[in-house]
């Protein structure tokens, strides 16, 4: 059985080496082979190779994935746990955005879920140092809430709002 | 993982950003998710409104012991013990069942199905089924049981113990589920449905033997015109499979009901069992969770997501975020005489092996007539 190679070719130049099963995961790069053919790599000019590198090897480990096998299916999940458990935020998050231009479902959902994992048992000023996100609620917002949130358990039947809510 | 400051994160793009907010476990992370920031509260409200906790219902019952005539005059306790009376103008007949925020009537005076929202006061008149005028509804659910009507909105009923039947709004008679091309042998013995409900806009139907059936239209047409003059055509009816569990909780318990329930978005089994000894009753509850995938039930233990699941027989089964999470509220009658019972709502927690149930809620002396009592969604879910 003859596999042939495709070259995949990072922002920064690095080329990098898999087979075709193994890169058709990737939509966006299935896509660009039947479409261009290109001679010398397949560009990817969004991508990193830092990022790149872990891109391939999830897509090689995933290229054969097992149907029936009970076994092999348990070692791949392991092999997916331990895949993202030394990955730093910032890698991770690059990953999901490699993930979503590339077109690779599995890995897409694989980096969302360690995200949420990681969000879940967070407060709320963790997440914002998660995402770096700066707390913009005005202190008015956050009067409206509270009185909203203390209305919510006194009132009987649907309060207006909600009616509004589950008219669109 | 560091849980430091995070020097760089990019901005999520918003399809992303639904992905994650799909896989948050709980209702906490939710409300976590929508404090961080104005950007994110405002898509919470776009995107996640159907992930907001549902409230648990109120349960209802008739004030009077007499059937006629109708009190008008409603008990219905909030699960913060609160109890409310409410007078309802109800239609002029008796209800029989509840589907979300809607009351289901029979009026025997213009021969029609009445549903009827206490809140908003619409009501909608439905046809008759079956043709001997003696038949037996045993069960009615709506497709959307939120206060508004939509256009999508659909019926379910199984009537006669064993038929099964949906209607649009907007048609002019009920769609009649035929099950003669498949399993002959198994409806015909015994056709027996114990419990419908709208899984993913589908309707599916509990048989007991344990298959569940999903009823999937043929000729439907998308968007809002449901004006059609003429009935569907018979269903094709998918057999999903028929998995039931041979083991009982204890060798003696007997199965009590089989209710199916959503629960967070996944369908569910509750299997309720009675165990009769010394004169005492007892419950047992399992849960299973269908893995569409397989096509079989996984039991679930423990974990129902946070969600008390509440049981319901001619009203709609439901899960919802209450003080105390995970346990499972049911309802069992007890005959005092020929025509009074008391009726009593039990709580038991979900996954324990011994369940120590206990009564939540009793209503004495109610009229054998009556319906059991309900639950009623006090606002939207």
């Amino acid at each position: 059985m003859s596999t042939k190679k495709i070259t995949l070719l990072s922002s920064d130049n690095e080329l990098f080496t898999v087979d075709e099963e193994a890169a058709n995961q990737s939509l966006t790069i299935k896509h660009l082979i039947e479409d261009t053919e290109p001679e010398n790599g397949v560009p990817l000019p969004q991508v990193h190779s830092k990022i790149l590198a872990k891109v391939t090897e999830y897509l090689i480990k995933h290229a054969n994935e097992p149907d029936n096998d009970a076994a092999a299916k348990e070692e791949l999940k392991n092999w997916d746990d331990k895949f993202l458990e030394k990955v730093n935020h910032e890698t991770l998050f690059d990953l999901i955005l490699a993930a979503n231009y590339l077109d690779i479902k599995g890995l897409l959902d694989l980096t969302c879920q360690t995200v949420a994992d990681l969000m879940n048992g967070m407060s709320v000023v963790e997440v914002r140092k998660l995402f770096n996100i700066v707390n913009d609620f005005t202190p008015e917002d956050e009067a409206e809430v509270r009185k909203r949130r203390k209305r919510g358990t006194k009132t009987i039947g649907p309060s207006n709002d909600q009616a509004n809510q589950s008219n669109h | 993982m560091d849980r430091e400051h995070n020097e760089y994160a990019p901005e999520l793009p918003d399809e992303i950003l639904n992905l994650i907010v799909r896989k948050l476990m709980s209702w906490v992370c939710h409300a976590a998710f929508r404090s961080v920031c104005r950007s994110w509260r405002s898509f919470s409200r776009q995107h996640c409104s159907h992930r907001l906790p549902p409230r648990p219902p109120w349960i209802m019952f008739p004030c009077s012991r007499y059937p006629t005539p109708p009190s008008r005059r409603y008990a219905l306790y909030s699960f913060d013990g609160k109890r409310n009376f409410f007078q309802f103008k109800t239609p002029n007949c008796m209800y029989f069942g509840s589907s979300g925020t809607w009351l289901i009537f029979i009026d025997s005076n213009v021969r029609m199905i009445r549903v009827w929202n206490p809140l908003s006061l619409i009501d909608i008149l439905l046809p008759y089924i079956g043709a001997t005028g003696k038949d037996v509804y045993n069960k009615m659910i709506l497709s959307c049981p939120g206060p508004l009507i939509k256009n999508a909105m659909m019926f379910g009923i199984i009537y006669n113990d064993n038929k099964l039947a949906f209607m649009r709004l907007g048609d002019n008679d009920w769609t009649k589920v035929n099950f003669s091309f498949i399993d002959n042998m198994l409806l015909l013995s015994s056709g027996y449905f114990t419990d419908i409900i709208f899984h993913g806009g589908k309707l599916h139907a509990l048989h007991k033997y344990g298959i569940l059936y999903v009823c999937e239209e043929d000729i439907l047409v998308p968007g809002g015109c449901f004006t059609r003059p003429h009935r569907y055509a018979c269903l094709p009816v998918k057999l999903i499979n028929n998995y039931w569990p041979a083991r009982k909780p204890h060798p003696n318990a007997l199965m009590y009901k089989s209710y199916l329930v959503e629960v967070d978005g996944d369908l569910m089994i509750a299997l309720l069992f009675e165990l009769c000894e010394n004169e005492v009753r007892k419950f047992f509850c399992w849960v299973f969770k269908l893995d569409w995938v397989e096509g079989k039930w996984h039991l679930v233990k423990l974990n129902l997501k946070g969600r008390s699941l509440f049981l319901g027989r001619t009203d709609c089964s439901m899960s919802a975020l209450t003080s105390r999470p995970n346990e499972i509220y049911y309802k069992i009658e007890d005959r005092v005489d020929r025509f009074h019972l008391h009726w009593y709502l039990m709580r038991m927690r979900s996954g324990d092996e011994l369940p120590s149930s206990a009564v939540y809620f009793k209503a004495n002396n109610c009229h054998s007539d009556y319906p059991n009592p309900l639950w009623l969604i006090p606002g939207h879910t």
